[in-house]
């Protein structure tokens, strides 16, 4: 396989994941509305189009399993979208598992280039059989072996245009002469793409003597081009006129009905300009007869509704959707911003390019510290000056190459849709999904490493959390329970939250339960939090009879650990009979952050800046108070304190001044006891060799513009030692 | 620069146009052509062969003109195109449109007999 045509296959792969969701909630959405209901055009066309793509696509590279399969799936949704076919919930539910199956057809036969074993055939046959028996029982193309039939509907046959010329239709607008551009030029540049073998021009657009403006274009030309080059190229040609022009450009054998839909299209005579396409050799004249032949039956048919003849022929099966132009267009699309309009414009990037990127900003960044700390050092202003210029630049330059790799938490959220769709209805409970913050952004590798865990939280929460309908209603709740998943930012991290209307989560059974695997002694009873605490532990998701009990233990310890490995942290809240919240903490990125430095015994450490309150300097009163109590009154709030020389033993006598540094971390706060203060730094994370994975405190190292090395301090670590310290304190245990 | 002169010849009155019919000289050709009443009334002929340089917007007057000579009842007859001018008209498959014998250079009647 050429590069060109891998290129292309990763592209269909990725294109037809994209469709496949598409596809899928569409489907969830016609679901939700419910039985009965009038099926919603536009997400019943939502999911025909994806399956028609799809085919398309897979119709472009062979893959004649996946086509012929979808094929029978579109037909089924083209009767729904007619009207012929009533949507029922079995029918959503057996579509569901359609377009399971023509996922793994596209990973068996697209991804790892095999053809379908002996149990995908099988399933094959069991939904096209299924399918076929909603459908009716129509004698149809589910029952020829796969691949052949269907694959063949799609080469088009009688339904397309013979010539293997391009038509290009052009209307110059009346602007092109003033704007300095000639048509002829245009007619010129295509002559060197290939052989114009025809052009009309069309005067019609000229107006009475008197209303004639010379400067004024009013030319249109009807132009068939015998070229073998792409689309691209010969849409190039019309590159400086296209603003102010209407361009139709049809590739060699196009549908016939594309050429109808020009016809119409065009503001000429319909019949005239059918003679100048039979002119010029686009379209025999028998073509054009059955083209514009059935739009005259049609119109016979229905006098008062006037369809489109393209709709006609494709309803009619008179006209298979034609596979190639299909593709075409889409790249076209893809490529012409202008006429993407509303559509996300988007670029696919190898992730390994961008992450080069994110390193090369990185060490960008630290010698930009190091000329800034150089320039300070010489006290030269005009150089500190150039410097600062330059770092606010590599800020703004760090912050849009780590933006470039932050995708929105909604495609995630979304694929819970299907989760909760299927598992509420193995479980026989209603449940409803509500979302809220998919904008929120977070790094791509966070997202993907993130569905994993809230997979298990969803699954949890649905398979325990919500209780049964009756015990629902028995507890004067509503029958339907609810699921929330919501994504925030707060303070340099990004906050998940699972939340459930279920009936919480009993304590009793939870501390009964650690009491028998030794997790927590007879006569001990943790508080509330530390009780919730428990089911994270690793003793409980493995024992079988703890799913029984509160079930929340499952795999609770493996969630823990994943979200511990993205620098993240996870909590609980439960209130019986109400429901459940996990929330879970990350760090909006991986590589870069702004950090705090600070002084202790010359030493550097870095705070990160997110986390840093406010700084106070420790001094007369306040000193003494601080050295008595090991705690701190800060405006009448309590605020525990952790004196970093003690907490890493360094020797060493502080100086007579200290300073304090109140950081905070999901709500806590703690104020760090440092000699100096030293100021902001950006700060690239190195992580620390495996040889220091048991050192506490620090959550990575950084290199300093001097060329020393800082260690980054783990802020949620020294809080927790700091409230620890707290508790120890006798003025505060109290 | 854009030349117009009036002549006579055998067929009656006739103007000869030379030098730029081009978008820069197109309001002056569409006063000469046009906006003179007087000129289409009995101008039959248009002696292109002095045109040096030809664009889409000569092409136009061009056209107005000869619409304007039909209203009247008349025809207007273009003829000595230039190299310049066959090009246009070629490009823009006009040739039928106009109507005019156009007289093809020798050698280039032989290349197009070559590539065909």
């Amino acid at each position: 396989m050429n590069l060109d045509l891998e290129l292309a296959r990763q592209t269909f792969l990725t294109e037809s994941r994209d469709l496949l969701v598409a596809f899928e909630d569409g489907l969830l959405a016609l679901e939700a509305a419910g039985d009965g209901v009038p099926v919603d055009a536009e997400q019943i066309n939502a999911v025909f189009r994806a399956a028609h793509t799809i085919k398309g696509s897979a119709g472009l590279f062979g893959y004649d399993a996946i086509v012929a399969f979808t094929h029978v799936v579109e037909n089924a949704l083209d009767r729904v979208r007619a009207g012929t076919l009533a949507w029922t919930r079995p029918l959503g539910g057996l579509l569901l598992d359609c377009r399971d199956h023509i996922d793994a057809l596209v990973a068996c036969t697209a991804e790892r280039g095999e053809t379908p074993d002996a149990a995908m055939r099988s399933r094959d046959a069991e939904l096209l059989a299924a399918l076929q028996q909603i459908l009716g029982g129509q004698p149809a193309a589910a029952a020829v072996p796969a691949g052949v039939a269907a694959a063949e509907v799609e080469r088009c046959a009688g339904d397309c245009a013979s010539a293997d010329t391009w038509h290009i239709s052009i209307r110059f607008g009346t602007n092109v002469l003033q704007n300095g551009m000639d048509p002829l030029t245009v007619l010129r540049y295509l002559g060197t793409l290939g052989r114009i073998v025809h052009v009309t021009t069309l005067l019609d657009a000229l107006p009475e003597p008197a209303a004639f403006d010379a400067e004024h274009c009013y030319l249109g030309c009807e132009i068939d081009l015998a070229s073998s080059e792409d689309r691209e190229t010969i849409a190039g040609a019309f590159e400086f006129v296209r603003a102010d022009s209407v361009v139709h450009i049809l590739p060699p054998h196009s549908r016939l009905a594309e050429y109808v839909e020009l016809i119409r299209s065009l503001p000429e005579d319909d019949a005239r300009l059918g003679e100048i396409l039979v002119a010029g050799g686009a379209l025999t004249a028998e073509e054009l007869d059955v083209a514009l032949g059935r739009q005259a039956a049609a119109d016979l048919q229905a006098p008062g509704a006037h369809r489109p003849l393209g709709e006609l022929l494709v309803d009619q099966g008179l006209v298979a959707p034609a596979v190639v132009e299909t593709a075409l267009d889409k790249q076209q699309r893809a490529r012409d911003p202008r006429s993407s309009g509303g559509e996300q414009r988007q670029l696919r990037i190898r992730a390994d390019k961008l992450d080069e990127l994110i390193n090369r900003v990185g060490e960008l960044v630290i010698a930009s510290a190091a000329t800034a700390l150089l320039a300070r050092r010489n006290k030269d202003p005009e150089l500190h000056e150039a410097t600062a210029a330059l770092g606010a630049l590599v800020e703004a330059i760090r912050d849009s190459a780590l933006n470039l790799r932050t995708v929105p938490i909604g495609e995630t959220f979304a694929r819970f849709r299907r989760v909760v769709h299927d598992l509420s209805r193995e479980l026989g409970k209603d449940i409803e999904l509500e979302l809220s913050g998919e904008d929120t952004e977070l790094d791509k590798s966070v997202v993907e490493r993130i569905a994993d865990p809230l997979t298990h939280l969803v699954r949890n929460s649905l398979d325990h959390g919500i209780e049964p309908a009756e015990v629902r209603i028995a507890h004067g709740k509503p029958a339907r329970g609810t699921l929330r998943l919501d994504a925030r930012h707060d303070s340099g991290s990004i906050v998940i939250e699972v939340s459930d209307d279920g009936g919480g989560l009993n304590r009793e059974r939870i501390l009964e339960r650690a009491r028998e695997r030794g997790l927590v002694r007879a006569g001990e009873t943790p508080g509330d939090a530390e009780t919730l605490k428990l089911i994270f532990e690793p003793g409980f998701s493995t024992a079988p009879a703890v799913t029984s009990l509160s079930g929340r233990g499952v795999g609770m310890d493996v969630v823990r650990r994943a979200i511990e490995a993205l620098r993240g942290s996870i909590e609980l809240e439960s209130e019986p009979g109400h429901g459940t919240t996990v929330r879970i903490r990350l760090p909006l990125t991986l590589a870069i952050i702004d950090g705090f430095l600070v002084g202790v015994d010359g030493a550097t450490y870095v705070v990160p800046l997110d986390n840093v309150v406010e700084c106070v300097e420790l001094a007369g009163a306040t000193a003494r108070e601080a050295e008595r109590n090991g705690y701190l009154n800060l405006r009448g709030r309590v605020l525990p304190l952790l004196r970093l020389r003690a907490h890493f033993g360094l020797a060493g006598e502080p100086p007579r001044r200290e300073n304090l540094v109140v950081v905070s971390y999901a709500g806590l706060q703690v104020g760090l006891v440092v000699d100096r203060l030293l100021g902001e730094f950006q700060t690239v994370i190195k992580p620390l060799g495996r040889l220091f994975t048991q050192v506490r405190g620090f959550s990575g190292a950084t290199i300093l513009g001097s060329g020393a090395v800082a260690l980054i301090l783990d802020v949620p670590g020294l809080i927790a030692a700091g409230q620890q310290a707290a508790r120890s304190v006798p003025g505060l245990a109290a | 620069m854009f030349a117009l002169d009036r002549d006579h010849d055998a067929d009656g009155p006739l103007l000869r146009l030379g030098g730029e019919l081009t978008i820069y000289h197109a309001g002056e050709l569409r006063r000469a052509l046009l906006d003179d009443s007087a000129a289409h009334a009995t101008v039959r002929t248009l002696d292109l062969s002095g045109v040096e340089e030809f664009d889409s917007a000569g092409l136009q007057v061009l056209l107005m003109a000869r619409r304007a000579a039909e209203r009247a009842g008349g025809r207007l007859c273009l003829r000595n195109h230039s190299e310049a001018v066959r090009e246009v008209i070629d490009r823009y498959g006009l040739a039928a449109h106009f109507g005019d014998p156009v007289l093809i250079p020798a050698a280039r009647a032989d290349a197009r007999g070559e590539t065909r």
